[in-house]
């Protein structure tokens, strides 16, 4: 309750170093976060903090934002105002209420506008039954060498505007022994959408295709995977103890000839991987000399992106859950 | 297609707490990650603007905060959204998928031809 605000306000009015001490605390709690971000990159401890310094700016400044935001309102700055305090409370009771009413009656009439819209749209399926038609989506997976790849995941992001509204919702499927996917009723047959196609197999370098269509006369996709380059992703902690169970996934991947593949956080489930007890997990996504991106989510934090560079020779890459350095070792050397 | 990153668009920050915070209580630096991870990398909240809002919220009783340690046990503010935040953000989507209609429009109206 926003008047509860004002009186710990006021009784705190000789505690204001307690305040700026947790806003303190707080800032530099995040600060200190971008830092280990930072360092976990590979940084040299100076860089990663002028770094944080440049994405974060000065600590002061979020001080003095932060304050400004607490003093835009008036505030009671001394005892003898909390009678023109109580005062205006009651008043601006009085006022709260009629408000209130009126945001009710308001809001009564915006649900009844919803409503309304749903009615309509739901007038207009029944007029025009193909308005909400959708086709299938069909395509092919294939090596370099056009042969069949069986097993590949396919995972999809459509994208619609249905009523105007901005809808985004992902598919999964998975290729047969004849290397083809066949998916039904996720495309618009008459209506503007957006598509992102990508297959994912283990041992392939993954690859993602993207288009804008005005209806849904869609060709049948093909999708051509060149052999990946074997890494094993190793995680481990600040003592060099590996970490089981991190949840990491291929997120994108720059090819040398420019081309870049994304798979969306969303609809990713299918392709995460877990690291085993030691720490480790396969990463055959991404082919040699590609800049890549991966999602990783360390037990119990949440998800962070870390971006690698694939070599050319077969590697460990280690990453680890705090400040550290990125290492690189060849297989022949370890 | 290219990946461009943006500041979160104007008038939408206090939203994209109150729906991030839906999920379970946050620190200010797990609520800045989770928008920049979940947006794919797309929207990125500008430290300077979350602070200012997170107390702004606070103070209007839509989140409430208490200290608890994080994950590298550090003293961190966690924040919560409380049942009147839960409405503010039905409200606030609500308002936001009108204006998206409206810009969706305007950007989709074709004169007919003569």
């Amino acid at each position: 309750m926003a008047w509860q605000h004002w009186i710990r306000h006021w009784l705190s009015m000789g505690d204001k170093n307690s305040r700026h001490e947790d806003l303190d605390d707080e800032l530099m709690f995040h600060f200190r976060q971008l830092v280990e971000d930072k360092l976990a990159t590979g940084c040299s401890f100076d860089e990663a903090w002028k770094e944080a310094e440049r994405l974060f700016g000065p600590v002061r400044r979020h001080e003095i934002e932060c304050l400004r935001e607490e003093f835009s309102q008036k505030r009671a700055r001394r005892p003898a105002t909390l009678i023109v305090t109580c005062a205006l409370v009651v008043v601006g009771g009085f006022w709260f209420t009629q408000g209130w009413r009126r945001n009710q009656l308001e809001l009564a009439a915006k649900q009844a506008d919803l409503a309304n819209e749903k009615i309509k749209a739901a007038d207009s399926l029944t007029k025009n039954p193909s308005a909400g038609a959708r086709v299938p989506l069909l395509g092919t997976v294939v090596d370099i060498e056009d042969r069949p790849i069986e097993g590949a995941q396919l995972l999809l992001i459509v994208k619609t505007w249905p009523n105007g509204r901005y809808q985004q919702a992902s598919h999964h499927s998975e290729t047969g022994m004849d290397g083809t996917f066949h998916i039904e009723n996720i495309i618009p047959k008459n209506d503007r959408h957006a598509v992102l196609v990508a297959a994912v197999k283990e041992g392939y370098a993954f690859r993602s295709i993207y288009r804008i269509k005005e209806n849904g006369h869609w060709e049948p996709v093909r999708l051509v995977l060149e052999p990946a380059s074997t890494i094993t992703l190793e995680v481990h902690d600040e003592k060099d103890q590996p970490i089981a169970n991190a949840r990491v996934f291929p997120s994108e991947r720059r090819s040398r000839a420019g081309e870049t593949n994304l798979i969306y956080f969303m609809g990713s489930e299918p392709i995460h991987a877990t690291t085993d007890a030691d720490g480790k997990v396969p990463l055959n996504f991404f082919a040699a000399g590609d800049q890549a991106e991966v999602y990783v989510q360390f037990p119990g934090e949440e998800w962070q992106n870390r971006k690698i560079e694939i070599p050319t020779n077969g590697n460990f890459i280690r990453i680890s859950a705090r400040a550290a350095k990125l290492e690189w070792r060849n297989l022949s050397q370890k | 297609m290219e990946k461009s990153k943006s500041s979160v668009p104007q008038g939408s920050l206090d939203m994209l707490i109150l729906r991030t915070l839906q999920a379970g209580p946050k620190h200010g630096y797990a609520i800045a990650r989770h928008i920049h991870v979940v947006s794919d990398a797309l929207i990125q909240v500008e430290e300077g603007s979350l602070y200012p809002a997170l107390h702004r919220l606070e103070r209007r009783s839509l989140i409430t905060a208490e200290w608890g340690p994080s994950e590298a046990n550090r003293r961190a503010k966690y924040y919560r959204l409380t049942a009147k935040g839960t409405k503010q953000l039905q409200a606030e989507t609500a308002a936001w998928e009108r204006m998206q209609r409206a810009i969706e429009n305007i950007l989709n109206y074709r004169p007919s031809e003569a």
